[in-house]
């Protein structure tokens, strides 16, 4: 089978922007990849390396979802409007100057897509990323510096809307509790522990408080993506609640009465 | 049916051309550039989106035909890596 070969069913509809510049990309570098080991193939001193490419492509151009996307013209389309694109070859010093600071970026920040409520409309999540809200941490800070108003005057997403994806962007959430493996060979008599991993758990503030049907745990450590507590013999299982300091609590029930110490003999 | 290739294997094709060219002794190619009239589609790969690019494979159109897009392509020479 010809891989080149065109069939009508293979081919795209109209693409998102962003994933046709990327596609367009992809093939230059493909083209200066082949070049490169051409040369050092040939043992060659010198090669040629695309400079810049220009494109009047003949497309149509969509505005649908707040998302511009394209497609190239078809015979049948007289009418395609005319897109000038050109691409020039830049430097790794360039792309790292220019390029999001990935590396600094917490691994743990949720991206706003993964907001998965109704608090914000896919349409809105797209304008909170025009103006590079791309995160939920990138959207408290802004609302910390009181660029909220800014961005409803932008984007024309309400204030009130903002905060309430917030609030709930914010809400602490549990994920799963987990009795902590004691080392091999550890003999030290420390309490048995309970390992709760989540998020927002110290919901920006201190040390949260933690309920087990009403009677408080014991807290031995706390960070907003984890807490471990020390639990009695008896709070293995049952409904737990997290309330950190500010804001909303979370709640869920668990069972890990199996992992519970057993009662020593005569006790 | 016209078959159309990825940009990538159509801009090889053409560097080669014309550097393959012979040229008088004493001369040598530092940059070139190239305006091409194009037939584009994007094609769907199992990698994702495909940008394909070809030259127009007739001089005469027909309304058949995709109406060509148009491409300019500026190489330099440079130092292999």
């Amino acid at each position: 089978m010809n891989p080149y070969a065109s069939t009508a069913a293979a081919i795209e509809p109209a693409l998102p922007l962003e994933n046709f510049i990327q596609a367009v990309q992809s093939q230059l570098d493909k083209a200066q990849t082949a070049m490169t080991l051409k040369a050092r193939n040939l043992n060659m001193p010198l090669t040629f390396a695309i400079k810049d490419i220009s494109l009047d492509l003949r497309a149509h151009v969509e505005f649908a979802k707040s998302e511009i996307r394209i497609r190239p013209a078809s015979a049948s389309d007289v009418e395609a409007s005319m897109f000038h694109l050109v691409f020039a070859a830049i430097t790794r010093p360039m792309i790292e100057e220019n390029a999001m600071q990935m590396a600094a970026d917490d691994p743990d920040d949720r991206n706003i897509d993964d907001i998965e409520d109704d608090s914000l409309s896919e349409d809105e999540r797209r304008k909170l990323e025009w103006v590079g809200v791309r995160t939920v941490s990138k959207l408290r800070e802004m609302e910390a510096q009181g660029g909220a108003n800014t961005v409803q005057r932008v984007t024309g997403l309400p204030v009130n809307r903002l905060r309430a994806a917030l609030a709930r962007a914010s809400a602490p959430l549990v994920d799963y509790v987990t009795p902590v493996d004691r080392e091999p060979g550890d003999t030290s008599d420390g309490p048995p522990l309970i390992r709760l991993r989540g998020r927002n758990l110290m919901g920006g503030g201190g040390r949260p408080h933690v309920t087990l049907g009403g009677e408080a745990m014991a807290v031995v450590s706390a960070t907003d993506r984890e807490l471990l507590i020390a639990p009695m013999p008896h709070q293995w299982s049952g409904e737990l609640a997290v309330t950190p300091p500010t804001g909303p609590a979370t709640a869920l029930a668990f069972d890990l009465s199996p992992f519970a110490p057993k009662p020593e003999a005569g006790a | 049916m016209t078959q159309r290739r990825a940009l990538s294997d159509m801009l090889v094709d053409v560097a080669d051309g014309v550097l393959g060219m012979r040229v008088p002794d004493g001369l040598r190619a530092t940059s070139m550039e190239v305006a091409l009239p194009v037939e584009i589609e994007i094609a769907k790969t199992n990698d994702g989106p495909e940008f394909r690019a070809e030259l127009l494979r007739f001089i005469t159109r027909t309304s058949f035909d995709i109406a060509p897009s148009r491409m300019i392509v500026r190489w330099a020479e440079g130092v292999a890596p």
